[in-house]
């Protein structure tokens, strides 16, 4: 397996399958074409009480229907997250074709990141629990909400994937850490077909804690802008059907981009401020870039973390001026979060999607709500509408709290090397 | 370059006590230290019924950490940080001088952050959310105790954080050796870590996992009622063993081999089958055939279903005549933690020349097929040994270990 020694090595690993769930759009096809129109899908969260708060501002899946991707399982008793987690692994499995041959595999598997997952089932319970406060507990209400592996487990147990199965909960790097160990897993060549993949839900707690912050925007998202006053929480789930190039190309398989490397170097310095020259998002780049075989000023687009918090955007600024040099004024840089919110979790897998999706079309998506350049972040972003472009190279970056960072480079394919 | 993967130190806190020798000595006397508990937190919470379970006792984080700073980590984060120093000073690897981006942490948590979240949400209806501490929220993360060590002890290597159920931390210790393989990192402190808290112990007994008996658990034995849930922290040093080599560490075991599986179905002849893949593909990773295996380090915790499927798998690919240790009848299933302690017993075991009696495992299951499950304290030269590891949500993983002296 990870040792790998009597396995056959697989080198090349591609992405055929996408699948999305957002606040922008269910479905490759609505996400794209909101994105693309620099559609803002946050807005007044109707999920719980936000009166408390300091906003009311979060990015709600509004258009979701369990029922039409969730068929084995009843839905119903499945989180919110997990049911999010089924959807877009069936999406990404049925896009990739593979819908028919994958029940039973065991050469097929799923990995999923998240932040918190399925723990907001906690709250009813625990508000519940609270109520009886002092007293003896007068009933047990069954709770599964403790149990991040149904992310996992489930879209498993849906569609019959017997393949490795792993939940890498590595906070708001969680999506491309999933990915990593989907490339990792094909590459020992355990796999030939992974999903890997990120689903968060939205939550109260969650809520509470950014609100305590101070991290929250009030209105809108403003990556990199000199005004951007935070994040707005949201929740969705992105997957991709990560695969074998050989396994592909022998099936004839429609290939988004390949997956060539990737970066996870932590910072070390504090649980929810990044290091204030971005030394673990600068070693991951650099890694992530030295894996793929590709110089900074092959870039063609870098896919940023870019949460609209004050901080975060900086640090990030400086990350990509200290590994790309001189090319980093030039490498058009966006956030979608500009429009999603931050899907937590799910963020970076959503943003993996969306780097397929720009290297397939030669497009890339806006950094929404940009106004006021921040002369500190000094960098080419992609305001407000979309840049048809060559992109055959993206850089997709994820930082998350505790300092985990996780940096992924897609490609079109043969960009780098040949394509046998 | 070898591309070798050894483990040059172990450190280990559970309800046998804090370090090393207290799990050794704790499997070797076949001692437990469970004990029933209620969770009492009227503040927040209704009381519990009592539940048996195996505590973490007598253990302050602040002789091990110190104490700046030592307030604001939760239970799990301290318990890992302290297993974490732990194995590094039993690794000989000092902190102050390793190259701080060569040097990573991976843990396998199940309830990382799970009190922590709710007791959060329950200080918002108590206090308002304007009284909630921002200190608070970074301990709600499942990654908070690696990352909390990352910070504590300056690895700026990769840092991930696994929750697979009980295969959580084998699963971690599994890719961590890929990772040092890689080369992409020279050291990973790599294990996992578990507390019970109100709400740990809540939601386990909320979905029937906790039984009404008041007794140990039974790993393979023919009255087993259910596993005991307990507390630990465990950490390992996994090094690239050239790199060990190079600074003179003592190597313990190496590890040569790696598999898992998944089964969606939680029958026995599914997990059972999950336990047969795993299993195979740790021995063919690390090239060897069955009959190299002289000893195993079973997962059985007392589960009905899961030491059963245990049993037929271990049978099916063993045979009966290698010994089969269950470490778990005295520490308990420690979930997160758990694979990381089979490690750490397969460790200790094989350079001891000892294999400890399954505590708890009095009657045999005249429905399972026979397996050398030990039932005495054995001596023994055994070399190569099998780690197994299953939770009955369906995840099965495998290691395979050799001690040095074969190398």
């Amino acid at each position: 397996m990870y040792l790998g020694r009597r396995y056959e090595s697989e080198s090349r690993v591609v992405v055929t399958g996408l699948g999305v769930v957002s606040p922008i759009g269910t479905g490759v096809k609505d996400f794209w074409q909101a994105a693309l129109c620099g559609e803002v899908g946050t807005g007044e969260i109707t999920q719980f009480d936000t009166g408390p708060f300091l906003t009311n501002k979060g990015g709600e899946v509004r258009d979701f229907e369990p029922a039409r991707y969730v068929k084995n399982i009843p839905y119903f008793e499945l989180s919110r997250s997990a049911q999010f987690a089924v959807a877009v692994t069936r999406m990404a499995i049925e896009d990739s074709g593979l819908l028919n041959h994958c029940a039973g595999s065991d050469r097929m598997g799923v990995c999923f990141g998240a932040v918190v997952g399925n723990r907001p089932g906690c709250e009813p319970v625990t508000r519940k629990l609270y109520e009886q406060r002092g007293r003896l507990v007068a009933e047990l209400t069954a709770t599964s909400a403790h149990d991040v592996t149904v992310l996992s487990r489930f879209p498993a147990i849906e569609l019959g994937l017997l393949g490795p199965n792993m939940t890498i909960p590595t906070a708001c790097a969680a999506g491309n850490s999933a990915i990593t160990y989907a490339m990792d897993t094909i590459r020992s060549g355990r796999a030939d077909v992974m999903i890997a993949a990120g689903a968060d839900e939205l939550s109260m707690t969650m809520f509470m804690m950014f609100n305590s912050f101070r991290a929250l925007a009030p209105d809108r998202v403003q990556p990199f802008d000199k005004n951007r006053k935070g994040l707005i929480l949201s929740e969705g789930a992105g997957a991709l059907a990560v695969e074998s190039y050989r396994h592909a190309k022998d099936r004839g398989a429609v290939i988004y981009g390949e997956i060539l490397g990737h970066g996870n170097f932590a910072d070390g310095h504090h649980m929810t401020a990044p290091h204030p020259e971005g030394l673990g998002a600068r070693r991951s780049i650099q890694a992530a870039l030295n894996m793929a075989g590709v110089r900074p000023e092959q870039v063609d687009y870098i896919s940023a973390h870019g949460t609209g918090t004050p901080t975060n955007d900086l640090v990030e600024s400086r990350a990509i001026h200290a590994v790309f040099g001189q090319a980093a004024k030039s490498r058009p840089v966006s956030s979608i979060k500009s429009m999603l919110g931050h899907t937590q979790g799910a963020a970076s897998a959503i943003e993996a999607v969306s780097c397929l999706l720009a290297i397939r079309d030669n497009v890339i998506p806006p950094n929404a709500n940009y106004e006021e350049a921040d002369p500190e972040c000094d960098l080419n972003i992609i305001a407000n509408a979309p840049i048809r472009t060559k992109v055959d190279i993206a850089l997709n970056n994820a930082f998350g709290f505790g300092g985990n960072i996780s940096c992924v480079v897609f490609s079109r394919l043969g960009t780098i090397g040949e394509a046998r | 370059m070898t591309n070798r993967v050894v483990i040059t130190g172990i450190g280990t806190i559970s309800s046998l006590g804090i370090g090393n020798k207290a799990l050794y000595t704790g499997m070797v006397e076949g001692r437990t230290a469970f004990s029933d508990r209620s969770f009492n937190d009227p503040e927040r919470f209704p009381l519990l019924p009592r539940v048996l379970i195996g505590a973490i006792e007598n253990f302050s984080a602040a002789d091990f950490l110190g104490r700046k700073g030592i307030r604001a980590l939760n239970r799990e984060s301290r318990v890992f940080m302290t297993a974490a120093v732990m194995a590094c000073k039993d690794a000989g690897l000092d902190q102050s001088s390793w190259g701080r981006k060569s040097v990573g942490v991976f843990c396998g948590s199940c309830f990382a952050g799970l009190q922590d979240y709710v007791e959060m949400f329950t200080d918002g209806l108590a206090h308002g959310v304007d009284r909630i501490s921002p200190s608070q929220g970074p301990q709600t993360g499942f990654n908070s105790p690696p990352s909390q060590l990352a910070i504590y002890v300056g690895a700026e290597g990769p840092n991930l954080t696994v929750s697979n159920g009980a295969t959580s931390s084998v699963d971690a210790i599994a890719y961590g050796s890929h990772f040092i393989r890689e080369k992409r990192a020279l050291a990973l402190l790599v294990g996992g870590v578990e507390t019970l808290s109100f709400f740990a112990v809540y939601a386990l007994a909320s979905t029937g996992c906790l039984g009404n008996e008041l007794v140990g658990p039974r790993p393979f034995d023919h009255d087993r009622k259910g596993p005991v849930y307990a507390e630990a922290g465990v950490v390992l040093v996994l090094e690239d063993y050239d790199q060990a080599h190079r600074r003179g560490a003592r190597v313990l075991v190496e590890i040569c081999g790696a598999g898992s599986a998944f089964e969606p179905d939680q029958s026995a002849p599914a997990l059972e089958q999950a336990s047969k893949r795993a299993i195979t593909e740790a021995l063919d990773s690390a090239d060897i055939d069955p009959e190299r295996i002289n000893v195993i380090f079973a997962s059985a915790n007392g589960h009905t279903v899961g030491d059963a499927a245990e049993v037929h798998a271990l049978h099916h690919v063993f045979g009966e005549a290698v010994p089969v240790y269950a470490v778990k009848g005295v520490t308990g299933e420690c979930l997160g933690a758990s694979g990381a302690l089979q490690v750490a017993a397969a460790s200790f075991c094989m350079n001891e020349h000892v294999i400890p009696a399954t505590k708890g495992f009095v009657t045999p299951d005249p429905d399972l097929p026979p397996l050398h499950i030990t039932r005495e304290y054995i001596s023994s030269n055994a070399s190569v040994a099998l780690v197994h590891s299953i939770d009955t949500s369906g995840h099965a993983t495998s290691l395979v270990l050799r001690a040095q002296q074969s190398s």
